[in-house]
């Protein structure tokens, strides 16, 4: 028995005639604008310049960008090294916050 | 086989011609796979179109575990289902109404006749009509169409199983 009622042998008439149905889909349609070998090459060609050409950009953006966060935080830390200093201090107490929370489990281990 | 691996890595090596050769070869295969998922020839066409330009921009990331008609489908799907997923539901249903009517035209122009399960298989909700046509029609397994439209074999298994409830349901319905 299949689903909802129907025998394994009806659903297997059912299928294939439906795969018969399909194939004549695929006899009746055909593409239209499949286009030459040598369009095909003049678009892969032209494609591919265009993605290299992307690429150049993106690198390049990639590149600015850090530049600019570079210069960025080196002016920062110039203009306010107090402000660097408490960042710094913040980062490194929460660093240990972190570590100490991570491994209580040790250091109980370690009193007991 | 080899002839067809040997062709895939000359055009990730850059080989333009190898690649156009490669489009131009599965070109007819990619369109008529989506005519059966879409039931409609021109979107079809434009999709065949868009799936071998994403081929051309992501052939360097086609590592050889699927077969290359099978790369292509999976691309063609995801084109077909975010495309479809973009449309309001409204849309979707007047056109989907066209659609079945132009491919039913195209048909009857070449002398075919447009059967129930036709019709009844262009009325169901694309994910089952995706699944019957990968799982009946092409022969993948639940776990391959499950990597194809990124779901799990479960759910195609399922998706499969309502989708011919459903075709055998209207058939009875309609006294075939």
């Amino acid at each position: 028995m299949g689903h909802s009622n129907i025998t394994d042998k009806e659903e297997d008439q059912m299928l294939a005639g439906l795969l018969e149905d399909l194939k004549r889909i695929d006899q009746a349609v055909a593409p239209s604008q499949n286009f030459d070998l040598d369009t095909w090459e003049g678009i892969v060609r032209d494609k591919r310049k265009e993605r290299r050409r992307w690429k150049h950009w993106e690198t390049a953006l990639f590149v600015t960008v850090a530049l600019m966060l570079m210069l960025g935080g080196g002016w920062v830390i110039y203009r306010e090294p107090l402000l660097f200093i408490m960042i710094q201090v913040i980062t490194g107490v929460i660093g240990l916050g972190i570590i100490a929370w991570a491994t209580p489990k040790l250091w109980r281990e370690g009193r007991e | 086989m080899e002839q067809l691996k040997e062709r895939i890595i000359k055009a990730q090596n850059g080989d333009d011609a190898a690649l156009a050769l490669l489009i131009h070869e599965h070109y007819s295969f990619v369109f008529k796979y989506l005519v059966k998922v879409t039931m409609d020839t021109k979107l079809a066409e434009d999709l065949t179109q868009d799936t071998m330009l994403r081929c051309i921009e992501r052939l360097e990331y086609y590592d050889g575990t699927s077969a290359f008609s099978s790369w292509l489908i999976t691309i063609a799907i995801r084109l077909f289902i975010d495309g479809t997923r973009r449309k309001k539901r409204e849309r979707e249903w007047l056109k989907r109404q066209g659609e079945a009517r132009s491919l039913h035209w195209q048909m009857s122009h070449a002398q075919e006749d447009w059967s129930d399960a036709l019709e009844s298989l262009s009325r169901l909700p694309y994910e089952q009509r995706i699944s019957i046509l990968l799982k009946h029609y092409y022969g993948y397994s639940y776990d391959e169409i499950g990597d194809i439209l990124r779901v799990s074999p479960g759910t195609v298994k399922s998706r499969v199983s309502y989708g011919l409830s459903a075709l055998r349901k209207e058939l009875t319905n309609n006294g075939t």
